[in-house]
């Protein structure tokens, strides 16, 4: 997905039309505007989406609406990019997740941000976001919030960064095949996905998965690096409904 | 969402293409089929989706392209109506939940349908669809799934029912705050989610809300009524990854 471009209150509120299959004379009647008028404001938006024709940027003018188009955004954040690191170590029966974050501030104020974290095989040790050592803030289908309140709110346009990191203590499922997950809560433009066995032993098997809806589906432009005890996925654009995973064997 | 038609093998895979903005050549030259037979189905597939335009049928378009032309199980089938009935019975410190869905296969065959249930605070005691009872076949991203075969595979075109039923187990959590959430995996037509309170006592407050990805989101589609001992929640365009929540407080 690319970044949403900036549009201007009036462009806003054409937008829902051009997609919903108004014609410009249509358009003019609801706002009180002339057809020129429409012209001009539609021609600037294409601009700004980078399309040439309204069928060849329909498919970006869609997904901005569903993702910002709504009076509060859906999704308040854009990730420019979004590196996964899960580091499993054998020895220690440890596994450590970091996530890093490349954000842009979609929304007016963004005060406080929160991760998920699933707590299904392994027992969350600690999270740390920012640095910062967090509790659980509450329970969310089969999901334990983490909430890091900012001390400055994030303000509309703001580029920043978020880190976290979970260390999951692996002992009680240690060589059990099992499985590691990442997805992106936001809409975002770029992301990579790497898992790393450390110690003694290496998995038998190591292989991955896209998931949408507890639905394994084919995504074919997912890249895949792999080796015995590494693997890394290149997901050019990720969506926030799919879940990337890794599986694997002991 | 709206039923989709019935397309031809070779309209299927024309779908993708205009939905996401490819001219007439490029789609003539992918498929290698002349830019008069491309035309041709291209006014099939507007007519089977009652549009004059293309721009007019863009959103069923993509709907249909990113849900049904995914060789996925769970978007072989249409649910026409998810309806959920749940009794929170506090004298049997017991929850039952009862969902029926009323489903047509709109790819067959189909051999396998799943039904996901998250873990909650409460214990489920027994699960059955169709009235048999099932085991799950894994659990994963926090999700129970269990899967119900038919023997023989379901035609395409056909309508059938399933239903499930569910029994938890409400423990000591009886007079906790808590939250029951329907979340579709089929794409659906109409959702209801009725909720009752049975027993001595009756929940000070009752409240709803719906989440995308931890985030919750405004969905002014929904229409929403409340009792002092049952509450209803209706929606013509449930989104398939979005949960429905109901909380109640004691």
């Amino acid at each position: 997905m690319k970044p949403p471009p900036k549009l201007t209150p009036r462009e806003q509120e054409i937008l829902p039309f051009l997609t919903s299959g108004a014609n410009r004379s249509e358009i003019a009647n609801h706002f009180g505007l002339s057809a020129e008028t429409v012209k001009r404001h539609t021609r600037n938006i294409l601009v700004k989406f980078g399309a040439k024709t309204l069928r060849e940027g329909m498919w970006d003018i869609s997904d901005y609406l569903n993702n910002y188009g709504l009076p509060d955004p859906l999704y308040p954040l854009f990730a420019h990019k979004v590196i996964a690191e899960h580091v499993y170590d054998v020895d220690t029966r440890t596994m450590t997740v970091t996530h890093a974050h490349s954000f842009q501030c979609m929304t007016d104020r963004y005060e406080k941000t929160e991760i998920a974290v699933l707590e299904d095989d392994f027992v969350v040790n600690s999270v740390f976001i920012d640095g910062q050592e967090i509790s659980p803030s509450g329970d969310e289908v089969g999901r334990k919030k983490y909430v890091l309140t900012y001390k400055k709110a994030k303000m509309q346009g703001d580029y920043f960064d978020r880190k976290y990191v979970v260390n999951f203590d692996t002992s009680e499922h240690l060589f059990k095949d099992t499985y590691s997950s990442a997805w992106t809560a936001f809409p975002a433009a770029y992301m990579e996905f790497s898992i790393h066995f450390q110690g003694y032993r290496v998995p038998d098997q190591l292989w991955s998965e896209v998931q949408q809806n507890s639905v394994k589906i084919i995504d074919k432009s997912v890249e895949i690096e792999k080796a015995q005890n590494f693997s890394k996925l290149i997901i050019r654009d990720p969506k926030p409904n799919r879940i990337y995973m890794f599986r694997w064997i002991w | 969402m709206r039923r989709p038609p019935q397309l031809t093998q070779r309209e299927g895979e024309i779908v993708p293409f205009l939905a996401s903005g490819f001219s007439r050549a490029e789609i003539a030259q992918h498929l290698d089929v002349s830019e008069e037979t491309v035309k041709k189905h291209t006014s099939n597939i507007l007519a089977k989706f009652d549009s004059l335009t293309l721009r007019e049928a863009f959103y069923a378009l993509k709907n249909y392209a990113e849900y049904y032309a995914l060789p996925s199980p769970a978007y072989q089938v249409f649910n026409r109506a998810l309806v959920v009935d749940t009794i929170v019975d506090t004298n049997a410190n017991e929850m039952r939940v009862e969902i029926n869905l009323d489903l047509e296969c709109i790819h067959g065959p189909l051999e396998k349908l799943i039904h996901t249930s998250a873990k909650g605070k409460f214990v489920l005691k027994t699960i059955c669809i169709d009235g048999v009872k099932q085991q799950p076949v894994r659990l994963e991203m926090g999700v129970n799934i269990y899967e119900n075969r038919y023997i023989p595979p379901i035609k395409r075109g056909k309508r059938f029912q399933r239903q499930t039923k569910i029994v938890y187990d409400m423990l000591d959590k009886t007079f906790d705050d808590h939250f029951y959430y329907v979340s579709c995996i089929y794409p659906s037509g109409v959702l209801e989610y009725r909720i009752r309170f049975v027993g001595a006592r009756t929940p000070k407050k009752i409240g709803y809300s719906v989440h995308s990805n931890t985030l919750t989101v405004v969905d002014k589609s929904l229409e929403w009524d409340c009792g002092t001992q049952s509450a209803r929640l209706f929606t013509r365009n449930p989104m398939l990854n979005h949960y429905y929540k109901i909380n109640w407080q004691w």
